[in-house]
């Protein structure tokens, strides 16, 4: 949580900065970003690699714990789809690019930005954002109405840090396992997923 | 687009070799967080001296607003016949 909140605050300043042109053009034009972004997914791809204790909580959980992050995935995607052919400005693909970040802003937004266009990668940013809010928000009201998947569904890729003390408030602990492993897959998910998207659109 | 995923997957290599390497990993975990900040920085220095996404601001948070609540009612919807399945009787064991 309190990682979140410095997030925004260096986008925050950035955009000020870029905003009121208090940055030296030929700086901010350089292409450094794109190298930082590919040593981000190379530190994130060393851990997916170094842990894979999502793997072992397979084999300790029954094997239908899986069906919890493909169903978010499938959910997702439909909703996410299904919003984005309503919306002219914005294709199939880029709306469930943006969805597919799953909650993930930092990285889905960087990828999106580099990899598309910065427009759809502030959308991605506030979209995922708003996901992660909504989460922090609602927990409670949806584990009620809607059973107790749906916060971690809501949560999706941060079901297992920054959404998980509220979902295991609003689930009880016995769900926190699968809350972690949902979260996990989702996130290492976002890197594999997004290019493969994007390269399509 | 083809570097993105060949740096995941040389990381995914270089992590797996890494395993038991605990302080170097804890190392490079710590470095993360910097290098998030330091993107969404360059990100916002970008998005705010890009006269189109000012234009827009409002519709894009709305477009962004209105995907959010797509996705997350997609997923909410198929998690209740979800959960009814996981916790029937002979389930319960599993959750």
């Amino acid at each position: 949580m309190k990682s979140s909140v410095f997030i925004i605050l260096f986008f925050i300043i950035g955009f000020l900065l870029g905003r009121f042109s208090l940055i030296p053009e030929r700086i901010a034009r350089l292409q450094i970003e794109l190298w930082i972004l590919y040593a981000l997914i190379f530190f994130v791809g060393i851990g997916i690699g170094s842990n894979m204790d999502a793997l072992k909580l397979v084999k300790r959980m029954h094997v239908k714990i899986v069906l919890v992050p493909v169903s978010i995935i499938v959910g997702t995607l439909i909703g996410a789809g299904l919003v984005s052919m309503l919306l002219s400005d914005i294709s199939l693909i880029q709306g469930l690019a943006v969805g597919s970040g799953f909650g993930y802003y930092s990285l889905s937004s960087v990828i999106i930005s580099k990899l598309h266009g910065e427009t759809l990668g502030l959308v991605a940013l506030i979209s995922n954002l708003i996901r992660e809010v909504i989460t922090l928000l609602f927990a409670g009201v949806f584990a009620r109405y809607f059973g107790k998947l749906a916060p971690i569904a809501c949560g999706g890729a941060t079901s297992m840090d920054s959404t998980l003390p509220i979902i295991t408030k609003a689930c009880g602990k016995e769900y926190a396992i699968i809350s972690v492993f949902s979260g996990m897959v989702l996130t290492f998910l976002v890197p594999f997923l997004l290019p493969l998207l994007l390269s399509i659109g | 687009m083809i570097y993105v995923t060949i740096s995941l997957l040389l990381g995914i290599g270089i992590g797996f070799l890494l395993k038991k390497r605990k302080t170097l990993l804890s190392t490079i975990d710590r470095l993360t967080p910097g290098i998030i900040f330091a993107l969404l920085f360059f990100l916002g220095i970008s998005l705010g001296m890009n006269e189109k996404v000012i234009a827009n601001i409002s519709k894009l948070g709305l477009y962004a607003l209105l995907i959010s609540a797509g996705g997350i009612a997609g997923s909410i919807c198929l998690s209740i016949p979800l959960y009814r399945y996981l916790s029937r009787p002979e389930d319960k064991r599993t959750l």
